[in-house]
C-alpha cells in the first residue's frame, strides 16, 4: 500500500525541521511520497528545488488570499509550475471560490477558525463538479484539546458527511510543522473512519486519492492531458 | 461469552528512550481524554508489561477487536511523553501473541523482560 502526505511544512516554509529531516522521518513512517509545501507570496516561491530521494517528492503550493479575485489570479500563476495547488481555507467566501475554481486541487481545513463547518451544500456541489478535494487536517485535531478539539471534530465530521453526500473527494494530511507531527498513513486514515468515512474510503484518502491527483497534474504539466483529451500513446 | 481480542504492536519513535511507566500514563490520559471513560471501557485495554522492550521501544497492547481504530487514534494523538516529543506508530495487529512475537519481535530483537 502506498501512502502519500500532501501537506508537509519544512524550514522552506513555516516548519521547524529541515526538508532532509522531514524526508527521513517520512521514510521511517512508510510513506511513498510527501508534498513539501510553500505558501505563495511572490513568483520566486514557484521556483524551488527538492532533493532526489527514494520518496516521491511533490511540490505543493498553498494559496492564502484575502479575496476570491486574488485567489483566481494566484491560481492562474501557480498552475503552470506547482504539482499540487491548495487553498488555505477558513473564510467562507474563499472556501466557496476555491470549490468553484477547477484549477484548485485541494481546499485545506475549511473549518479553521470558524464557528461552523466552513462549507455547505453549494460549495460541496461545486467542489464535486470541479474535482476539488477537501482536506481533513490531522494536526488541527492532534494539537487541540478539550473544547477546541471537540468543535474541530464536530465540524470535520460535518464536512465529511457533506462530502460523502455529494461525492467530493476527501484527503487526510498531517499539515506537519515539525517532524514530530508526522504520523503513518494508516493511523491518519483511522480518524477518517471514526468521523464517518467507510474504512476503505478512509484508507484511499491517504493513498489512491492523492496519487490520482498527483498523476493527473503531472500529465497536465507535461502537456499530455487537456480537458476531455488525453494522449495515451505517441506515434 | 468470551470476548474477542486483538494484539496491537506499537513502536515509539523518540530521541531518548521512554520508560514503561511514563508510556502507560500517557496512553491512559490520551484514551480517557479522546474517548472518555465510557469509551475507554469499551476498548478493554490491557498494556502487556512483559512484552514492552525498552531497548527497541516496542510493545503490545491487547484490545477489543471492534475498537482497534479507536486505539490507533488515541496512540497517534500522543505527541509528547514527559515533555519528550514522540511519535507512536502501530506496526501491526495480530490475533495471538505468538504471531506478534514472530513477526515483530524476532531475531536479535527478541529480548523480553520477565518470562517469555
Amino acid at each position: 500500500m502506498e501512502f502519500y502526505d500532501l501537506v508537509v511544512h519544512s524550514t522552506q516554509s513555516v516548519g521547524e525541521n529541515s526538508t532532509e529531516d522531514m524526508i527521513n522521518m517520512a521514510e521511517r513512517l512508510g510513506f511513498s511520497g510527501i508534498g513539501i509545501s510553500k505558501f505563495f507570496t511572490t513568483r520566486s516561491d514557484l521556483n524551488w528545488e527538492l532533493p532526489e530521494t527514494k520518496l516521491d517528492m511533490i511540490k505543493t503550493i498553498i494559496l492564502k488570499s484575502k479575496t476570491p479575485d486574488e485567489l483566481k489570479t494566484m491560481a492562474n500563476e501557480a498552475r503552470k509550475k506547482a504539482e499540487i495547488i491548495c487553498v488555505h481555507g477558513g473564510d467562507y467566501e474563499i472556501n466557496r471560490a476555491a470549490c468553484e475554481e477547477s484549477m484548485i486541487d485541494i481546499l485545506l481545513h475549511p473549518e479553521l477558525g470558524r464557528t461552523d463547518s466552513g462549507i455547505d451544500h453549494i460549495c460541496a456541489k461545486a467542489a464535486a463538479e470541479n474535482n476539488v478535494a477537501v482536506e481533513v487536517d490531522f494536526r488541527e485535531i492532534m494539537e487541540s484539546s478539550y473544547k477546541h478539539r471537540v468543535s474541530a471534530l464536530a465540524y470535520i465530521k460535518q464536512n465529511i458527511e457533506i462530502c460523502n453526500k455529494y461525492g467530493v473527494p476527501i484527503i487526510i494530511s498531517s499539515n506537519a510543522h515539525s517532524k514530530w507531527n508526522l504520523r503513518t498513513g494508516r493511523d491518519m486514515a483511522a480518524i477518517g473512519y471514526l468521523l464517518g468515512m467507510e474504512l476503505a474510503n478512509a484508507i484511499d484518502s491517504v493513498s489512491s486519492v492523492p496519487l490520482k491527483i498527483i498523476t493527473e497534474n503531472r500529465k497536465k504539466l507535461a502537456g499530455l492531458k487537456w480537458q476531455g483529451v488525453e494522449i495515451i500513446d505517441k506515434p | 461469552m468470551r470476548d474477542v481480542r486483538r494484539y496491537l504492536i506499537f513502536e515509539i519513535i523518540s530521541d531518548n528512550p521512554v520508560n514503561y511507566g511514563d508510556f502507560v500514563k500517557a496512553v491512559w490520559e490520551s484514551l480517557i481524554s479522546f474517548l472518555g471513560e465510557l469509551g475507554t471501557s469499551e476498548c478493554k485495554i490491557w498494556i502487556i508489561r512483559n512484552m514492552y522492550n525498552e531497548n527497541y521501544q516496542r510493545g503490545i497492547i491487547k484490545c477489543s477487536h471492534t475498537r482497534i481504530e479507536h486505539l490507533r487514534i488515541a496512540l497517534s494523538m500522543i505527541h509528547n511523553i514527559s515533555e519528550l516529543p514522540v511519535i507512536i506508530r502501530v506496526l501491526g495487529v495480530t490475533g495471538t501473541i505468538k504471531s506478534a512475537r514472530s513477526k515483530y519481535f524476532s531475531g536479535e530483537e527478541n529480548e523480553l523482560q520477565g518470562n517469555a
